[in-house]
């Protein structure tokens, strides 16, 4: 019982999770692994060169959630510590293999949103958004444009994928995010834009009918 | 006036309350303005609810398995008195 409020992945009183995980209660460890495997893959993968090293981060600091619960204040969220702790042996892990420390700086990549041609030369529209006619009312086509937004997150640059992963698939607010992630909130918020608008983009050729 | 580039740029910065003042205004003015821009904005609405829609991945059960069993290993007994 992690979720408590709607869809949105909100935990369960903190303070009360903490107890219970505390005091060996397996299966309030087993939902927080659920809940939050997924994600810290996924914010892994943006340190760590594979697929296989984010999976042994990943595992790892499972091992040391384990063993430092004990640790834990409670000065932040339970899943923003566990982030944390992520992001750190991510970090070493990813001086290790020599890689560059992501979120550090926009890499190109992470270029305009928005194709220039889009716009003329003062800045406005040339090529205005279409009308999107799929309307989303049938399930088959609200399927049909999650897999796509499926796809278009799995092919982002993982530090923008990270992002929209933990700000909009996972509910995490600004906050959680910029503390586990140890970055400016006006970075993570650029990161954010930017995932954003290449979903959007994604849905918009889905609506043309382009196939990807 | 602000044009189309710029406030398409705003638009996350808008929704998460971190528009400087100065700005506001004119930001405001070009969305009350532009029907393409506010279709663009509704469109970035509707990625953001298909986002939250996505599946998330799922733990693998030999790797939940092996987890669970080392929770238990350490923490079974109870609270941990080692430290």
């Amino acid at each position: 019982m992690l979720r408590s409020t709607g869809p949105e992945t909100s935990p369960i009183d903190d303070a009360e999770l903490v107890r219970r995980l505390r005091a060996g209660d397996e299966q309030a460890f087993r939902d927080l692994v659920r809940a939050l495997h997924g994600v810290l893959i996924t914010v892994a993968r943006a340190f760590v060169g594979s697929r296989g090293a984010a999976e042994e981060v990943v595992q790892d600091t499972w091992m040391a959630v384990i063993a430092g619960l004990d640790q834990f204040e409670g000065r932040s969220s339970l899943r923003t510590w566990i982030g944390s702790v992520l992001v750190n042996r991510a970090k070493t892990r990813g001086a290790r293999e020599r890689r560059a420390v992501p979120f550090s700086s926009l890499s190109p990549e992470d270029a305009e949103p928005i194709e220039a041609e889009r716009f003329g030369a003062r800045g406005f529209w040339s090529a205005p958004p279409p009308a999107w006619e799929r309307a989303p009312e049938a399930a088959v086509l609200r399927r049909e444009a999650c897999a796509q937004i499926e796809r278009e997150l799995a092919s982002l640059p993982a530090t923008q994928a990270t992002i929209v992963m933990l700000r909009d698939v996972e509910g995490w607010d600004a906050d959680e995010v910029c503390a586990a992630l140890e970055i400016t909130e006006a970075n993570q918020r650029v990161l954010l834009h930017r995932g954003r608008a290449r979903l959007r983009a994604a849905l918009e050729r889905y609506h043309s009918g382009e196939a990807r | 006036m602000l044009s189309c580039r710029e406030a398409t740029e705003l638009m996350t910065d808008d929704r998460e309350g971190k528009l400087a003042e100065s700005c506001r205004v004119s930001f405001r003015f070009h969305m009350f303005l532009c029907v393409h821009c506010r279709r663009y904005r509704r469109q970035l609405e509707m990625a953001i609810a298909a986002a939250k829609q996505t599946e998330r991945e799922e733990v693998p059960p030999a790797v939940e398995e092996k987890l669970v069993a080392a929770f238990r290993a350490r923490r079974g007994g109870g609270p941990d008195k080692a430290e």
